[in-house]
């Protein structure tokens, strides 16, 4: 097995509401290895992209981080002082957004905004411009040359991402954080992105981290996946592993949830009731309400992720003592 | 190019256009206003004759329209016509006011951006701390003061009590301070606001969190990113507060006897002397279009979206 | 929900000094005859240009009236001149930002030129030349006001009505054949009642600023009316002798205007705290 790059160990991070705290990320631990594709999955809401933002540590207030540790590459990026954090950031890990429109400034051309993170290693706008051109060749943008001198509303939003994913590898991070990066795209363009960045990784040797709610996205690029629920992750596992044994009754619902060709009933699933209020402080697990095997016990005691099968963790009461009663 | 250039034609056709309907506006309403010029410009001594005579030099005995066409006619020639209460050319007269008007106002849009754009900018990036709190609630004091009474009070503690700064009138750069930072501190509030909430708004942009997620360095990303967008529509206001900063300057310039054109225009208006009233309000109005149309296209300049419109 | 509103108010310095001081010029302005110790016109010769004392708190003028007095009637003026006035330029604000916005096409355009227009003169000279056309006195400068700043109202409200002219609803009313002024009324109008409280609170304070102008211009209500203007003005030439002329004016409108700003600021927040006036 690989080397271990980044290890989130207990994260948490919570919001000052005026309705009180919300814990946003509860505890969550996780960890991505060298080269690996790791997907954080769930609905809006769960967390996912929280945890991702807690990463780069990008919180914007009134959020913070108020517990944990995020262990990447030998050191916890959580005690690094500002100054220190931006300089992981960009070099050593890069991310991508969602809607490639908001996350490109309007009033800088393409080159331009390229070549600013570069300039940051010390390099000359020469070099950063040979650097930021062929990175663009790389991700596959015709007619580089005019590229360079477009402002972002001058090109389609799957180029646009293909920019992004450029100017976040084009210094070669040893992790790339990609959130939500083709929910804003049409379907077509949605496989050329997922596709380049397949390619890119095997190339560059980046570790992915994507946050993304489709399972299919999931499928194509995806080693392991962890599962998010209300704040709390909830089940890891290789990404197969999840597809074909779901062990949670929350990650199983949503595999019955998924619209397949063979599928003989003619409605979706979907999940009975309603995401639990995080602002209230309550004991049990959070998927209590909805949960179909819920017992009396489920509502006092918080489920832990344990790993019930090898490389397989869940957190769930039904899988605490080993025996399978669902 | 061809864009930019069809883009700065039709900014100034349509400044032509109103300014040839700002004057049909302020000819119809000098029209309507009681009172007859020519009693004022002659005392009663006068002939039957030379009253007619006069009538005739200003086309005042034509029907308004007339009037209307022989006066346009002559401004756009720079000829604004002779006062009727001062006996003196009303171009000469504006021209020899102007610098001082332009003097004031300049001055105190340079005091008032100088201030308020660093502050708006502290205020943001501070929100809900004790700093911005305490800009925020010194601009709305600021900004519900009548300028008027604003230099009566600045008058009072530097003129009066300190002593160091001239009363009133205009005696060199020292007598500029007091009628500029009058003008200019009510209206800093107003910038403020605007700087301190579009820096807000554009720290809350995702392109602000990519320059983050770059690793650029938070002061780097506060000018080139956040600061650099966030004052795209400041500057526009810089070229539209001009009317109200001008509007201003009249009574400001009435407060401290300052020898600029609000103080003629006061005077015009007092005698009911239409053609300085006139001259004015067209050279005011044609420094607005200017300015607007600079505005628009500092815009265009500032932000690469509007110029593809 | 209203309510947990209202207590989130209550939390807000801002609007509750606003309130508060509200609240204390309209005590003033409808108790000023108990309030003041004189009449606004009484003249005592012997005491001019006195400073304050017990018998005139506030000092007199150069004709031996009382400034607190004054000042204190004043209030009625510069508050009836400014409700005149945007009650006047909210009509005109808004009946033609519906019809801009509503209609759209041309009539949008003759419209937005109109206000780009009128936003190309300085709004005091050109409310000065329409009261020298009207003549000086206060309801003159209430409606010249008026006239000069009802483009903020329009701007606003057009690009609302542009925003709920889309609406389903109302292409839903549209298509069963109701008649644009039934569609206006029964459905525009309501969704901009918070809109509009807004603009008129906030525009009250920028109007008294305004109608004080011209009464310092000598162009509002005339001598002996106790216009807030006037007296500041006629002050200055006092100013060594007497400050308190120009003094006591100053801060009623000060007072006024800022609590009527720090009100509506807290209105906005409460009603609609997105909108960019």
């Amino acid at each position: 097995m690989s080397e271990t790059l980044l290890e989130v160990k207990d994260l948490c991070i919570q919001f000052e509401t005026q309705n009180g705290t919300v814990k946003a990320v509860d505890n969550v631990s996780f960890d991505i290895k060298k080269g690996e594709v790791f997907a954080l999955v769930g609905e809006s809401g769960c967390g996912k992209s929280t945890t991702a933002m807690g990463i780069m540590q990008l919180i914007k207030s009134p959020g913070k981080i108020s517990g944990g540790a995020v262990d990447f590459d030998g050191r916890d990026l959580l005690k690094l002082t500002r100054q220190e954090m931006t300089k992981v950031r960009g070099s050593e890990i890069g991310m991508i957004f969602q809607n490639p429109l908001d996350s490109l400034n309007p009033v800088y051309t393409v080159g331009n905004q390229m070549i600013e993170g570069l300039l940051v290693e010390k390099m000359d706008k020469e070099q950063a411009y040979k650097v930021a051109f062929d990175m663009l060749r790389d991700v596959k943008l015709s007619d580089v040359p005019a590229r360079m001198k477009s402002y972002p509303h001058e090109i389609s939003g799957g180029m646009r991402q293909r920019v992004m994913i450029g100017m976040m590898l084009c210094r070669n991070p040893k992790l790339l954080i990609a959130d939500e990066p083709t929910t804003a795209l049409d379907v077509t363009i949605q496989a050329g992105i997922i596709e380049l960045m397949n390619e890119l990784r095997k190339k560059y040797d980046s570790a992915i981290l994507i946050i993304t709610h489709d399972f299919g996205i999931v499928a194509d690029i995806a080693d392991r996946v962890g599962v998010m629920y209300a704040g709390n992750l909830i089940e890891v596992g290789e990404v197969f592993e999840i597809f074909d044994h779901p062990k949670h009754p929350y990650t199983k619902l949503l595999m019955k949830a998924l619209p397949t060709i063979t599928k003989e009933e003619g409605r979706l699933q979907t999940i009975k009731g309603m995401v639990p209020n995080l602002a209230e402080e309550k004991s049990g697990c959070n998927f209590a309400d909805r949960c179909p095997y819920c017992s009396s016990q489920c509502r006092e005691k918080k489920p832990v992720l344990k790993e019930i099968a090898k490389n397989h963790l869940c957190a769930c009461l039904l899988h605490e003592g080993g025996e399978e009663n669902a | 190019m061809n864009d930019i250039l069809r883009y700065v034609i039709k900014r100034l056709l349509i400044g032509i256009l109103v300014v040839l309907f700002v004057t049909v506006l302020i000819f119809a309403i000098m029209q309507a206003m009681p009172g007859n010029p020519v009693d004022l410009m002659v005392d009663t001594r006068v002939s039957a004759e030379k009253v007619a005579e006069i009538k005739a030099e200003w086309g005042l005995d034509q029907p308004p329209v007339i009037q209307y066409f022989y006066w346009l006619g002559n401004i756009l020639q720079g000829n604004f016509g002779m006062s009727i209460s001062l006996k003196q050319n009303v171009s000469d007269l504006i021209l020899q006011r102007l610098p001082y008007t332009l003097m004031l106002t300049g001055a105190a849009l340079v005091i008032e951006y100088l201030l308020a754009i660093p502050l708006g900018l502290l205020a943001a990036v501070k929100k809900n701390k004790l700093t911005d709190k305490a800009l925020t609630v010194t601009t709305v004091v600021l900004w519900s003061m009548p300028p008027f009474w604003l230099g009566v009070l600045l008058m009072l503690v530097f003129s009066i009590h300190l002593n160091i700064l001239p009363l009133s009138g205009y005696s060199g750069f020292l007598s500029l301070i007091l009628p500029a930072l009058t003008l200019s501190l009510p209206a800093l509030a107003q910038i403020f606001r605007l700087t301190r909430s579009e820096v807000l708004d554009v720290m809350d942009e995702k392109y602000v969190t990519t320059a983050y997620a770059k690793g650029i360095e938070d002061k780097k990303v506060l000018i080139r990113h956040v600061l650099r967008n966030a004052l795209i529509p400041v500057t526009v206001m810089f070229f539209l507060s001009l009317p109200w900063l001008i509007g201003g300057a009249v009574v400001v310039e009435n407060v401290f006897a300052w020898p600029g054109m609000g103080q003629l225009l006061w005077k015009g208006i007092a005698k009911q002397d239409f053609v300085i009233v006139q001259g004015i309000v067209f050279v005011i109005t044609i420094l607005t279009v200017i300015c607007n149309i600079i505005g628009d296209m500092i815009s265009g300049i500032l932000d690469p979206r509007i110029r593809l419109e | 929900m209203r309510k947990e509103k209202w207590k989130l108010m209550l939390k807000n310095k801002m609007f509750v000094i606003g309130t508060i001081l509200f609240v204390a010029v309209i005590a003033v302005v409808v108790l000023a005859p108990l309030i003041a110790p004189h009449t606004y016109v009484e003249q005592n010769m012997a005491a001019a240009l006195a400073k304050p004392s017990s018998e005139y708190p506030l000092g007199t003028d150069q004709y031996g009236r009382c400034i607190f007095s004054r000042v204190v009637y004043g209030s009625r003026i510069a508050l009836s001149v400014g409700i005149c006035a945007v009650v006047i330029e909210s009509l005109i604000g808004v009946t033609l930002g519906i019809i801009a916005g509503y209609y759209g096409k041309k009539i949008d355009k003759v419209v937005l030129f109109i206000t780009d227009t009128t936003w190309s003169i300085p709004p005091i000279i050109l409310a000065m030349a329409i009261v020298l056309m009207l003549g000086s006195s206060a309801q003159n400068v209430a409606i010249s006001v008026a006239v000069v700043s009802w483009a903020q109202f329009t701007k606003i409200i057009r690009a609302k009505v542009q925003s709920l002219r889309g609406l389903s609803y109302i292409e839903a009313a549209k298509i069963c054949g109701e008649s644009d002024l039934a569609i206006i009324l029964r459905y525009i109008l309501p969704n901009l009642v918070s809109t509009i409280i807004i603009l008129a609170t906030l525009a009250l304070p920028s109007a008294i600023l305004s109608t004080t102008s011209m009464g310092f211009l000598g162009l509002g209500a005339q001598q002996p009316l106790p216009d807030w203007g006037m007296i500041l003005s006629d002050g200055i030439q006092y100013i060594k002798k007497a400050p308190w002329i120009s003094m006591a004016p100053g801060i009623a409108i000060v007072w006024t205007v800022l609590g009527f700003n720090l009100m509506g600021e807290g209105i906005k927040e409460l009603l609609d705290p997105r909108l960019k006036v």
